[in-house]
């Protein structure tokens, strides 16, 4: 296994590497699967290390430097057990399956609003910003019981922060990220003033519920306030998209997916597995780990490639094909993470793709490409930023 | 006799599994579903038959919905000889070193206190791509065939 190679297999900053980072991570995981990069951190590609990493409990995310997005320390994301197990108790009973039921209802209302102006204005959408955010950032406001407002606000903040959370980056991003999260937490306290003014059902009150009783202290609140405005629409957001668009250019997915409910599970699991919308989770060592023949240090920063895995030919052979019929009985992808900081709003995702997948399949027969399709990919997030189409049957 | 489906969760997804098992459970006697953490442990009656769907949390703990039931239990020691109770366990084998752990305390605690076990223990692993609610359907008729045989 060699560690230090002249050539940097994962060159993070490469144009060309954001634009399809898939063959850098086929050749590093040959070359070196457990790869040290020229950046300091470590990075790893291959699933059995992937998986095995993500519930490996001596490693940190608590004291890994988050810079200027340090308040995220105060959320779920950002914290370790035990405080990690308070923090996200707090959350869980509002993302259950049961819960997710009410969930899902408003997120049908969300987009049957959405596809009635789009109807009237002929059919032809942007993905983005007339489905997926609109239904994604108004059912989580729903959730979270706080009015829907600072729409743009909200997506412009977790946009700045997502672009500062990549492995190396620049001046102006990480400034944009100190902005964002300024932003947020004015908006969150913002939100918390109404919310003590006239209490509304959702988890913002149950938070502070949990702050009078001296469960959660303030910046708790705030921290994971702003953790489920971001992550309420952005991996959601791009699953929705990136389905959206596999729809346009195969036809004969949406079919699958209208006339065939129990392969729908398989067609959106595929979704996220080939092009998977977070790229990579990041821990830190606290002692020394020994991974293959590599023995990791105390206190190194680990980028755990989530998307290099799902794409390991060993777990699924022809790893770049879309094939919702793949056996998954080896392994499952791991676009949701694990163990302990593993996607809490997982069910919540997957029924707010199915209210979309199946109300645009089985009402309008698809879609159609309308347009050229903007990207705006990072080293950390699978991004598409605009992507005009049609309804299929208008 | 009630069949007394109780369930121990965190996130929900033992409390979705015991109603879909008190469905199949239906067909063959009167059914109550309960949360853990709404059961008086001093309740359970020789009686009845329980079904316990329990998850694991933390490192290797009790689900939030099933810790006062615990606590509870150890605290009280009630009698449980001739109580009959099957259980049914989620959780992640990613997790080597605790799967299931927080059930499987439940159920050392119910046989310390002399309950009896029916059945298979059944397990739903989050790990793999199994469908918990088709797996734990399968298991409790596996349990209401043993149950007759007893
Ligand atoms: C397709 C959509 C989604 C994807 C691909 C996704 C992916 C992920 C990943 C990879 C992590 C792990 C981060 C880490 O280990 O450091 C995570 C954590 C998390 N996600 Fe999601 N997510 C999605 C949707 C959602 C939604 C809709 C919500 C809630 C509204 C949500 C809430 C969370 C929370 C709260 C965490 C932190 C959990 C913790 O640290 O304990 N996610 N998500
Ligand atoms: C923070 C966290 C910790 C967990 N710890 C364990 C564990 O130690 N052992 C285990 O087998 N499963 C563990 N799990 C997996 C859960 O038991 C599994 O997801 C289960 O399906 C949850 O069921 P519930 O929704 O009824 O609580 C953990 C899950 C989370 C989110």
């Amino acid at each position: 296994m060699t560690i230090e190679t002249p050539v940097d297999l994962i060159p993070f900053d490469d144009p060309a590497f954001r634009a399809d980072p898939y063959p850098f991570y086929a050749e590093a995981r040959i070359q070196a699967p457990v790869y040290r990069s020229p950046l300091g951190v470590w990075v790893f590609t291959r699933y059995a290390e992937v998986s095995k990493l993500l519930y490996d409990r001596s490693l940190t995310v608590e004291q890994i430097e988050f810079g200027p997005a340090s308040p995220l320390h105060d959320s779920a994301l950002g914290a370790d057990a035990p405080r990690h197990t308070a923090l996200r108790r707090a959350l869980n009973k509002w993302f259950t399956p049961k819960a997710v039921q009410v969930w899902r209802e408003h997120a049908q209302r969300h987009l049957d609003d959405a596809l009635t102006g789009i109807v009237e204005r002929g059919g032809e959408f942007d993905a983005v910003m007339d489905i997926a955010y609109p239904v994604t950032f108004l059912t989580v406001c729903d959730l979270m019981g706080v009015p829907p407002l600072e729409a743009i606000g909200v997506r412009q903040a977790t946009y700045d922060l997502g672009a500062g959370l990549g492995t190396n980056p620049s001046d102006d991003e990480v400034a944009g990220v100190a902005d964002a999260m300024h932003w947020f937490s004015r908006h969150a306290e913002h939100l918390i003033d109404l919310n003590l003014a006239a209490s509304r059902d959702g988890l913002l009150s149950s938070l502070l519920e949990m702050e009078r009783l001296g469960d959660l202290t303030r910046d708790e609140v705030v921290g994971t306030l702003t953790l489920i405005f971001a992550v309420g629409h952005l991996d959601i957001g791009y699953l929705i998209v990136h389905g959206l668009h596999i729809f346009a250019e195969h036809p004969d997915v949406a079919a699958a997916y209208r006339d065939d409910a129990a392969l729908r599970p398989a067609i959106v699991e595929e979704v996220l597995r080939v092009d998977t919308p977070e790229q990579f989770v990041t821990r830190m060592t606290t002692t020394p780990i020994t991974i293959g023949e590599v023995e990791i240090p105390a206190g190194e920063i680990l980028t755990i490639l989530i998307s290099a895995a799902n794409k390991d030919p060993e777990v699924f052979p022809n790893p770049d094909l879309f094939d919702y019929r793949r056996d998954n009985s080896k392994a499952k992808h791991l676009a949701f993470g694990g163990g302990l900081h593993g996607c809490a709003g997982q069910v919540l995702a997957r029924a707010e793709a199915e209210v979309v997948f199946r109300t645009i399949t089985e009402r309008f027969g698809g879609v159609r490409p309308a347009g050229p399709v903007v990207y705006g990919h990072t080293d950390f997030i699978r991004s598409i930023t605009h992507l005009p189409l049609t309804l299929s049957s208008i | 006799m009630t069949i007394r489906v109780l369930y121990g969760t965190e996130s929900g997804n033992s409390e979705m599994i015991a109603e879909d098992v008190a469905i199949v459970l239906e067909q063959h006697g009167t059914v109550a579903v309960a949360d853990l953490q709404d059961t008086d442990p001093g309740s359970l009656s020789p009686a009845d038959l329980y079904i316990i769907i329990c998850s694991t949390y933390g490192e290797g703990e009790l689900p939030a919905s099933a810790q006062p039931f615990v606590d509870r239990l150890v605290e009280l020691r009630p009698q449980l000889d001739g109580v009959h109770y099957a259980i049914f366990g989620l959780g992640d084998s990613g997790y080597a070193d605790s799967y299931s752990k927080g059930s499987e305390y439940l159920a050392a605690r119910l046989d310390s206190l002399g309950a009896v076990r029916v059945g298979e223990y059944g397990r739903h692993d989050a790990a793999g791509f199994d469908d918990a609610s088709e797996i734990a359907t399968e298991w409790v008729r596996g349990i209401i065939t043993v149950r007759a045989a007893a």
